[in-house]
């Protein structure tokens, strides 16, 4: 296992930006991976979770969603990122961890299979992930500040 | 139409940035970013 790559969760990305309780934590990750300390993988399903988010919200006015999308896209071409393209049958490790625990959603079990796939652990904030212990058994889930 | 132009270098400018933060503070006050992806997150949280 690579011990200083780790596959970014959409949350991460969003934590730097908005403010609660994990924006320090997604900050001082950010900065790791700029300073080339660690490095960072995402895939489509990443950029596109948090796109997806943004455009389908029935709350946000279609004049502002162009400029949240514009800071998404500005905050995926600023950072330091390698971009997961999976292979032929890369997709078999699906339905292995999508067995492993029920109660995870099917981006996150995606985000969860490019993890294993490319045998590094996942960072997240998201306490789904962090709690599962079904997913532990295939790969590792950390919140960003107990990598640092 | 989108106001903002500049596309990289976002970590190394702290007034976008703060920008950012001001309009996300203002289409989404009080969320989180799970909030944000509608993720339902675990009553306790991370830790």
């Amino acid at each position: 296992m690579n011990t200083n790559s780790f596959y970014i969760d959409s949350c991460i990305f969003l934590g730097t930006i908005i403010k609660d309780e994990n924006t320090r934590a997604c900050k001082s990750f950010i900065s790791r991976i700029q300073n080339d300390v660690f490095i960072g993988y995402i895939s489509s399903f990443v950029t596109g979770e948090m796109i997806n988010s943004i455009l389908y919200d029935d709350n946000i006015k279609s004049t502002i969603k162009s400029e949240i999308l514009h800071v998404i896209l500005d905050m995926m071409i600023s950072t330091k990122l390698k971009n997961f393209v999976p292979i032929n049958n890369d997709m078999k490790v699906y339905s292995e961890l999508r067995k492993a625990d029920s109660r995870i959603s099917e981006s996150d079990i995606i985000h969860a299979t490019y993890a294993k796939i490319l045998d590094i652990p996942i960072v997240t904030t998201d306490g789904m992930l962090l709690k599962s212990q079904g997913l532990k058994k295939h790969i590792d889930v950390f919140y960003p500040s107990d990598v640092l | 139409m989108c106001n903002e132009n500049k596309f990289g270098g976002l970590w190394d400018d702290p007034e976008r940035i703060k920008k950012y933060e001001k309009l996300f503070e203002d289409v989404f006050p009080g969320q989180t970013a799970l909030d944000i992806l509608h993720r339902k997150p675990a009553k306790d949280e991370h830790k």
